[in-house]
């Protein structure tokens, strides 16, 4: 495969141009070349691992001059492959397994041959050794007569063996104690010597063990498999019907089979993603209409102003008309200073410098406070107030709790006046110079104040 | 490194985003596993060769338990790396 056929597959199956996968092939390939030289292996999970090896130095004879060669050490990369690559690269050899050709024989361990440490039954063990001496016709013969009688063997010991032996062997313990070897020196004696069950028990797994055949060389050439003759199942790597591929196995790579593919998928993503949108859509527009309202009452009920009449400065809420007091002319003034008002005499002072030298009369009966705003919000009532402060007024705040009007308002007041005259005067003056379209004199007790 | 690393790494360097560069990554080592699947051999030019070798059956023995066995044989995916890449990472 070419390196244009290559990336034109590249660019078809990403949905990219063709420069881009060129692009993308270079950069790839620098990179790769830069993360190998760092020492750092590329794991790629479902395809493999690409790591660098160290080759190391060696020399070599070159068979033509006969010249030693040193061959510098040097970095290669090794590529392995990740397991479900490997497993589909050996799909066809799936249903192969290992064919055990011989267990491995049980390890007989040797028996001591300490005669000190056998006991009467672990003597049987020497039992073949015994067995030299007996006729094996007559042995023959027992054990094919009948085992429910209780089998005896007659044992022939040479009596000079036993003469020369006398220490404790595995023969001496089958000789009758009654029988003295000292009176038939030369006699062969024949002892009858019950066989017990043990021995009989010891013969059988010799004679399996001797029946168990060894697999001749023969025999294994025999059990090779031909590989060739076990059916390979389809090489599918696509996950697609079985049918379809039969028809259209060279037609994998084709561009418009793919063509069809990408097709089909997105028209499905796009059929699913409609219908998934459609009651999201309707909740949204009901949370926009519901928080829209939210808004529009909180806008009327004066929280918040974000359209209409500003309600900020400029807008003022006016006192209602209950507590509007028409002033009837000046009351006579009494000029007493009332001790509690010593204090608060100094405010009008600051209030009107032009006035303020003429004002210091403060009436026992009644004092008089120019209205100029009331906010349902304190912080807005107190920096109009403030505001009025700076310019020389005697503004104050004061709070009240109008029924009708829905809470507690906050008046923005100035005052205090002894007379109405004055208090008309610079309601007057307000109006000129700060613009306020109403302003409201009336009638308030001293003790209201903050 | 795994994938999301050279992703990371890869879509600096294209100024690409990482979406993108996934996608076309994605694609890219699909495409190397499946031509080397079906055509046996693919040679990426100044990157290496993927080809796919064969391993006969042979004798063998488990270490564990001393029976002698035959194995079945196998392929396996071999990379030969080409001359440039060996020469960008020693040089």
């Amino acid at each position: 495969m070419r390196k244009g056929e290559f990336l034109k597959l590249l660019a078809k199956r990403a949905d990219i141009s063709y420069e881009e996968a060129v692009l993308f092939y270079e950069k790839l390939l620098d990179r790769f070349a830069k993360v190998l030289k760092s020492g750092q292996a590329i794991k790629i999970s479902g395809f493999g691992e690409f790591k660098r090896k160290l080759n190391k130095a060696k020399k070599i004879v070159d068979p033509r001059t006969g010249m030693e060669k040193n061959i510098p050490a040097k970095f290669v990369v090794k590529f392995y492959p990740a397991k479900i690559l490997s497993e589909k690269v050996n799909i066809k050899y799936k249903t192969l397994k290992p064919v055990v050709t011989r267990l491995n024989p049980p390890v007989m361990e040797a028996k001591s041959e300490d005669e000190f440490n056998l006991t009467f039954f672990e003597a049987g063990e020497r039992q073949p050794i015994v067995m030299g001496f007996i006729d094996e016709t007559l042995l023959a013969q027992e054990s094919s007569s009948s085992q429910q009688e209780k089998p005896i063997e007659v044992f022939e010991v040479e009596k000079s063996i036993t003469e020369r032996n006398l220490t404790a062997t595995a023969e001496d313990y089958f000789v009758l104690p009654d029988v003295s070897f000292g009176e038939e020196i030369d006699s062969k004696v024949d002892v009858e010597v019950p066989v017990f069950e043990v021995f009989e028990a010891e013969r059988k797994p010799e004679d399996e063990f001797l029946k168990f055949d060894i697999p001749s060389l023969s025999d294994i050439n025999e059990l090779k498999i031909n590989f060739e003759e076990v059916e390979m199942p389809e090489f599918n790597l696509s996950e697609e019907p079985q049918e379809k591929r039969t028809e259209s196995v060279k037609k994998l790579f084709d561009d418009t089979q793919q063509k069809k593919e990408e097709g089909e998928m997105s028209f499905n993503y796009e059929e699913e993603s409609r219908r998934g949108v459609g009651p999201w859509i309707l909740i949204f527009v009901v949370f926009l209409i519901f928080v829209g309202g939210v808004i529009f009452l909180l806008n009327q009920y004066g929280y918040i102003h974000l359209w209409g009449e500003k309600k900020g400065v400029s807008k003022v809420e006016f006192k209602e008309p209950e507590e509007v007091v028409v002033t009837t002319p000046s009351l006579p003034k009494v000029e007493e200073k009332a001790s509690a008002d010593t204090v608060e005499v100094k405010r009008p002072e600051l209030v009107s410098k032009p006035k303020a030298p003429e004002v210091v009369k403060p009436s026992v009966g009644k004092n008089y406070v120019i209205q100029v705003a009331s906010f349902q919000d304190r912080k807005l009532a107190e920096t109009f107030a403030s505001n009025l402060r700076k310019k020389g007024y005697n503004a104050f705040v004061e709070k009240a709790f109008v029924e009708w009007k829905g809470g507690n308002w906050y008046r923005v007041r100035i005052g205090f006046f002894d007379s109405i005259e004055q208090a008309k005067k610079i309601a007057e003056r307000l109006k000129r110079t700060e613009k306020i379209e109403k302003v409201w004199v009336s009638e308030a007790p001293r003790t209201v104040t903050k | 490194m795994n994938k999301s690393d050279l992703v990371n790494l890869l879509s600096k360097d294209l100024k690409w985003s990482k979406a993108k560069t996934e996608r076309v990554l994605d694609a890219f080592l699909g495409l190397v596993s499946e031509i080397v699947l079906k055509k046996k051999k693919l040679n990426l030019f100044k990157f290496g060769v993927f080809t796919i070798k064969h391993r006969a059956s042979r004798s063998g023995r488990n270490p564990k338990t001393g029976e002698e066995l035959i194995l079945p044989p196998k392929d396996y995916v071999h990379f030969k790396p080409s001359k440039s890449l060996v020469d960008l990472i020693n040089g």
